[in-house]
């Protein structure tokens, strides 16, 4: 029952949906209803011209005199292949607005959209959600919904105006006949769209062990060496053949089911065929209602055009409960709880100074991570988080950078509370260079620009020079335009985290973020590096978070971070004198020499 | 073609069925309007209740057993293609998951994954649709080709000509419409590339306040995409109004020919008849359907092509060539002679004239920085690729007779990445050596360190990791494929920079306790970090594919710049 409640809602969802493309939905109506009329005129001519031939036929085959009318014939003929052009002409411009706009809308629309809506969520949104699920919704889900929506308007603006045009004509024509025709109707609809939901069931069984084969096979080429070095592919060749195995069954029975919803719906059709040509022939023959051999005619016609709108009708029902599971999806996301901005233009001054006040924070409110953290850091102070993987060092990056906001406390940056600034103003004086280094598709050029479009060739050159990676990318075939993608693989981890540094110096902000900053970078380059490293420094405020602990001994202040929290601070020497986990730390990468 | 029509072969009876009863029912729908024009002309017209009767039960007799064949069908056809798509998928899979490293290199894990997946999906779709093609339109143009020669020459000869024209209107309109899907398919891979791009990059994007500009990157690629794909469904869309205008058409010039026809009282002396005629304009209707069919297929067709042509690139490749040895473990000192190699289809040398030896028990570090070649050692150490130049050798056999299984038995490996699969962690570690009892298991994850981890969860061995172990950390799979290598009886133990995700602290830790388990068994630890090397009895600097320095550490400090200067740079001035 609240299932159905929910369908009913995102059904009403889509349809309001429609409204900035209402107006092209009324003209595609006009243009059915036009192609509709048409088709269904067809028959009507078709019943005069038998009658004509008929007429002529029953006297002359018996060698009596009979005279055929034929201009009135050709008149006839004329008529009929105007109205078939027309028809034609008018379902392809059905056809054209429906996928122009129609499907545009709901396809091309809603995925600008959702791009759109990514911009305006919370960075704890993208870090919740598998990459692959978003992408998958605004591909996959909005390819099904576009797809059904697209066939279910065609389906509702035609095929309902057919069905309705058909059963007024026949029984207008003769309603006894009608009768005979109408009455299989609604078995074989109800009977197919059972089928038809029957069948649905079993290919939804396919897709889910059709996304389990992926996420196998995904799995089994990206471990390929381990699968490998462990004898794994009999393991996995055998998970594999179960679920071909499952999905067989599924897929056998799927499509027999959806393949007797035509012949099922032929059969009735047959039966109101046979009913037209017995009962019409009785009346004929008889001379009843004034039927003629036309009129048995035009009926088989009409019932014939019955079938096309009834089977769609019945495959819409089917395609029902796996739309509106996708369409659920995509108005979910759309749906998401977006960032509140502040309406403030306050801006830092941008001289460096940073102070967490009581600052509380936790990423699941079970399980509190940050309590009641103060730390006070002058403008140029150089600030190391030090800690075991997984201890939360990367948490107090994004407090800063506003990635996530503070629970309680406040942060200011000179002077002025984060959550009183828009955050692209607060971002603006922060540079940052990450552990896992990320350049975008695009050349090496815009990359290291990506922070200041506007700089010169010179500065983003000499911002080059500083990270030492100049002279590689000159290297390079073309240089500072070759372009990085997916394949690159003649660029290490190394030398692209080299760029993301240079990227850093070329942005010029007051306060740096330097996360594992040169993990992945030669130790040999990183000794040359480490005076570009100590520049970038200067006459700047820097929060360095390193494994090394070499690198982050002169820090004006360590926080030592363990289970979330801040369990040490002060300066290296205070540190190593305090005897506490630090130097456990510490000492732990020369015990490994012992 | 070759390749895939043999999956096809064990279905042939079936296939064979599928056609009879396409026959059948095919012409049960035809004889119907047959039957009709008996009941106008032979009982309308004589009055004969009689032989109205009788015609209509046999018309239902028919229609009925036309239904029947046509379930029937159903049922084979759906047996057919479930079966085909099944067996093609699993000999995909079995021939990608069985290749050697080269031939997999060659391809790609995506353009592996995209064979697998996307383009076996595609062809078992469209050939389950092209099955019927094949079976069912030459039967249903045939069919009602020759019920309207029944009845009239002339007016068969004019449905004949109505479908080359058709075909010959589609043509020009369908021609280029896998270059249109080809185009929107590469533009939906731009614009999810594009966001997997943005989504990984989110806190760099926001920091320099880039939202708007990735933002104008997708919504570019999403409207060429459906530029491409609304031209290609337009293109799409003109078969069936196309189709049905010119077979209507053609009625209609039916009907006025078979008018003038029918005043001929030679023609009408042959049998010429009203219904005949009225029949006749109602197996347009039957040729209709198979003429979008055709056009339907024919659109698709390039698309399927391309789909068969990239199945069968893989499904040709050699298998890998036969094991030389017994596949059981060899112990002894592990010798590599004068070893360089260069990846295939490269001309460059990642290793170049390498020897060294580890004594049986001893524990051997490789350090260097990325691109010397590290990982390529190991790489050859698993036997994943043969040397091009030297020969490597364990107690004195050389890789080529201990055989593939031998070396992948004796040498056990933790890679780099720390790959985990979807299952237990049970499952996972047991990868290592399945008759491993659950005590073991245990044993080896508490000296992976891991034991905090499982007894964090309720489900302690049980618990499930998801796909790639998307469900924890870096350091946790490492840690979980460290275990499992261990696990594993082997008598040389490699670790690819297997501790880089683990801080200093959680590494010293689990090498202490690595080393007592491991006591006796030849380790050999692959790394950047000079505190992990710095204990092992020797260490192998290696630069450039080479080796530049070898020994103690205390020796290597005075002896070799390369190794002095990793460590000054890592631990500081003093440590030297």
């Amino acid at each position: 029952m609240k299932q159905q409640k929910t369908s009913g809602k995102i059904v009403l969802r889509i349809l309001k949906d429609t409204k900035p493309i209402a107006g092209w939905l009324v003209l595609g109506a006009f243009v059915a209803l036009f192609s509709v009329a048409l088709s269904l005129v067809t028959p009507e001519i078709l019943r005069a011209l038998s009658d004509r031939l008929y007429d002529y036929w029953e006297p002359a085959h018996l060698g009596q005199p009979a005279t055929f009318d034929n201009h009135a014939f050709a008149l006839g003929c004329v008529l009929l292949a105007a109205a078939y052009a027309g028809s034609s002409l008018a379902a392809i411009g059905e056809m054209l607005i429906m996928n122009n706009v129609v499907s545009k809308h709901f396809t091309c629309v809603i995925r600008i959209r959702m791009s759109d809506k990514i911009r305006r969520l919370p960075v704890r949104y993208v870090d919740q959600t598998p990459n692959g699920e978003i992408i998958s919704h605004m591909t996959d889900d909005v390819s099904t919904m576009g797809t059904t929506i697209h066939s279910f308007l065609e389906t509702l603006i035609s095929g309902v105006l057919k069905l309705i045009g058909i059963i007024v004509l026949i029984f207008l024509l003769n309603p006894i006949l009608a009768a005979a025709v109408i009455v299989f109707v609604p078995l074989s609809l109800i009977l197919s769209a059972k089928i038809a939901g029957k069948s649905e069931k079993y290919f939804a069984e396919v897709r889910k062990k059709n996304g389990e084969m992926y996420a196998l096979t995904e799995e089994t080429f990206t471990g390929f060496d381990t699968v490998k070095a462990f004898h794994l592919e009999k393991r996995q060749q055998k998970r594999q053949a179960e679920l071909c195995d499952d999905m067989r069954e599924a897929a056998r029975k799927g499509t027999f089911l959806a393949s007797i919803v035509q012949p099922i719906v032929a059969l009735s059709n047959n039966i109101a065929y046979i009913a037209i040509c017995i009962i019409g022939g009785i009346f004929v023959a008889n001379n009843l209602f004034g039927m003629s051999v036309g009129t048995i005619v035009a009926f088989v016609l009409y019932a014939r055009m019955f079938a096309g709108p009834l089977e769609s009708i019945a495959q819409g029902f089917s395609m029902l409960q796996h739309t509106i599971a996708s369409a659920e999806r995509v108005y979910r996301m759309l749906d998401e709880e977006e960032m509140t901005e502040t309406a403030e233009e306050t801006a830092p001054e941008g001289k460096g100074n940073v102070q967490f006040e009581s600052v509380d924070f936790s990423y699941d409110p079970k399980q509190p991570l940050i309590k009641g953290l103060t730390i006070n850091v002058h403008a140029g102070e150089k600030v190391a988080i030090v800690g075991p993987t997984g201890g939360g060092k990367t948490t107090i990056v994004n407090l800063l950078m506003r990635f996530y906001d503070v629970d309680g406390g406040r942060i200011l940056v000179d002077g002025k509370d984060v959550m009183q600034m828009p955050r692209n103003a607060l971002r603006s004086v922060f540079s940052m260079v990450l552990q896992d280094t990320w350049l975008f598709s695009g050349t090496i050029y815009d990359n290291i620009a990506y922070g200041r479009p506007d700089a010169t060739e010179e500065e983003v050159h000499e911002a080059a020079k500083r990270a030492h990676v100049d002279r590689f990318i000159r290297s390079l075939p073309n240089g500072y335009d070759t372009v990085i993608n997916e394949e690159t693989t003649n660029i290490s981890g190394g030398q692209k985290q080299l760029l993301t540094i240079a990227r850093a110096y070329l942005a010029n902000r007051p306060i740096l973020i330097l996360d594992e900053a040169t993990s992945n970078v030669d130790t040999r380059t990183e000794i040359l590096i480490q005076r570009t490293m100590d520049d970038l420094m200067r006459d700047r405020t820097s929060f360095v978070i390193a494994h090394r602990l070499s690198t982050i001994v002169d820090a004006d202040t360590i926080l030592v971070v363990n289970n979330g929290s801040i369990v040490e601070q002060g300066t290296h020497r205070e540190l190593l004198e305090k005897n506490g986990f630090y130097a456990e730390i510490y000492n732990s990468q020369y015990e490994l020499l012992n | 073609m070759k390749t895939i029509l043999p999956i096809l072969k064990p279905y042939r009876k079936q296939i064979l069925l599928t056609g009879l009863l396409c026959i059948l029912f095919t012409l049960g729908g035809a004889f119907l309007p047959y039957l009709m024009s008996r009941i106008v002309d032979d009982g309308i017209a004589a009055g004969d209740m009689g032989v109205i009767l009788k015609f209509g039960g046999l018309m239902l007799a028919l229609a009925v057993v036309s239904m029947l064949c046509a379930v029937w069908m159903g049922a084979v056809n759906a047996r057919i293609s479930a079966s085909f798509s099944s067996d093609l998928k699993r000999s995909i899979f079995n021939k990608a998951s069985g290749l050697d490293f080269e031939h997999f290199s060659k391809i790609g894990t995506s353009g592996l994954l995209t064979r697998s997946t996307h383009d076996v999906s595609t062809i078992s779709d469209i050939s389950g649709m092209f099955v019927n093609v094949v079976v069912m339109v030459p039967i249903m143009i045939a069919g009602g080709v020759a019920f309207a020669f029944l009845s009239d020459r002339v007016l068969a000869l004019i449905l004949l000509v109505s479908m080359p024209i058709a075909f010959l209107i589609l043509f020009p309109i369908l021609r280029h419409l896998d270059r249109l899907w080809k185009l929107s398919d590469e533009y939906i891979d731009e614009q999810n590339r594009l966001m997997r791009e943005r989504l990984s990059g989110i806190r760099v994007i926001r920091a320099f306040d880039k939202e708007a500009h990735e933002h104008g990157r997708i919504a570019h690629a999403t409207e060429e995409m459906a530029k491409y794909i609304i031209r290609a469904n337009v293109r799409a869309g003109y078969v069936n109004p196309v189709c049905m205008l010119v077979l209507n058409l053609a009625a209609v010039v039916m009907l006025l020919v078979g008018a003038n026809r029918l005043q001929n009282p030679v023609l009408m002396e042959k049998g010429l008849t009203a219904g005949g005629i009225i029949a006749t304009v109602q197996y347009v209707a039957l040729i209709l359907n198979g003429v979008m069919m055709l056009s339907w297929t024919f659109a698709f067709l390039p698309h399927l092509k391309v789909c068969v042509n990239r199945v069968t690139e893989v499904l040709e490749l050699p298998d890998e060539p036969t094991d030389a040895g017994d596949g059981a473990v060899v112990e002894g000192d592990l010798v590599l002679d004068n070893v360089s190699f260069a990846y295939p289809d490269s001309e460059l040398r990642t290793i170049s004239d390498l020897s060294f030896t580890v004594k049986a028990g001893e524990t051997a570090a490789i350090i260097g920085g990325t691109g010397s070649g590290k990982s390529t050692i190991l790489k050859l150490l698993l036997d994943f690729y043969p040397p091009t130049g030297g020969s490597i050798s364990l107690g004195g056999i050389p890789y080529e007779k201990i055989g593939r299984g031998g070396v992948r038995e004796s040498v056990s490996a933790s890679l780099q990445k720390g790959m985990v699969f979807e299952g237990t962690v049970l499952d996972n570690v047991r990868m290592g050596d399945p008759n491993a009892s659950e005590e073991a298991v245990r044993n080896v994850l508490d000296i992976a360190q891991m034991t905090e981890f499982v007894e964090s969860h309720e489900e302690g061995l049980n618990y499930r990791l998801a796909q790639s172990g998307a469900n924890i950390s870096g350091g946790q799979k490492q840690r979980i494929s460290i275990a499992r290598t261990i696990l594993k009886r082997a008598s040389v133990y490699v670790f690819d920079d297997s501790f880089s995700a683990l801080d200093y602290l959680t590494e010293s830790k689990l090498r202490k306790s690595l080393n007592r388990y491991l006591a006796g068994k030849t380790q050999i630890i692959i790394t950047q970090r000079a505190a992990t090397a710095m204990r092992c009895d020797r260490i192998f600097v290696l630069e450039q594919g080479s080796i530049v320095g070898s020994g103690k550490h205390e020796e290597l400090v005075k002896t070799c710049r390369v190794y002095r200067e990793i460590v000054r740079s890592q631990l500081g001035g003093e440590a030297v």
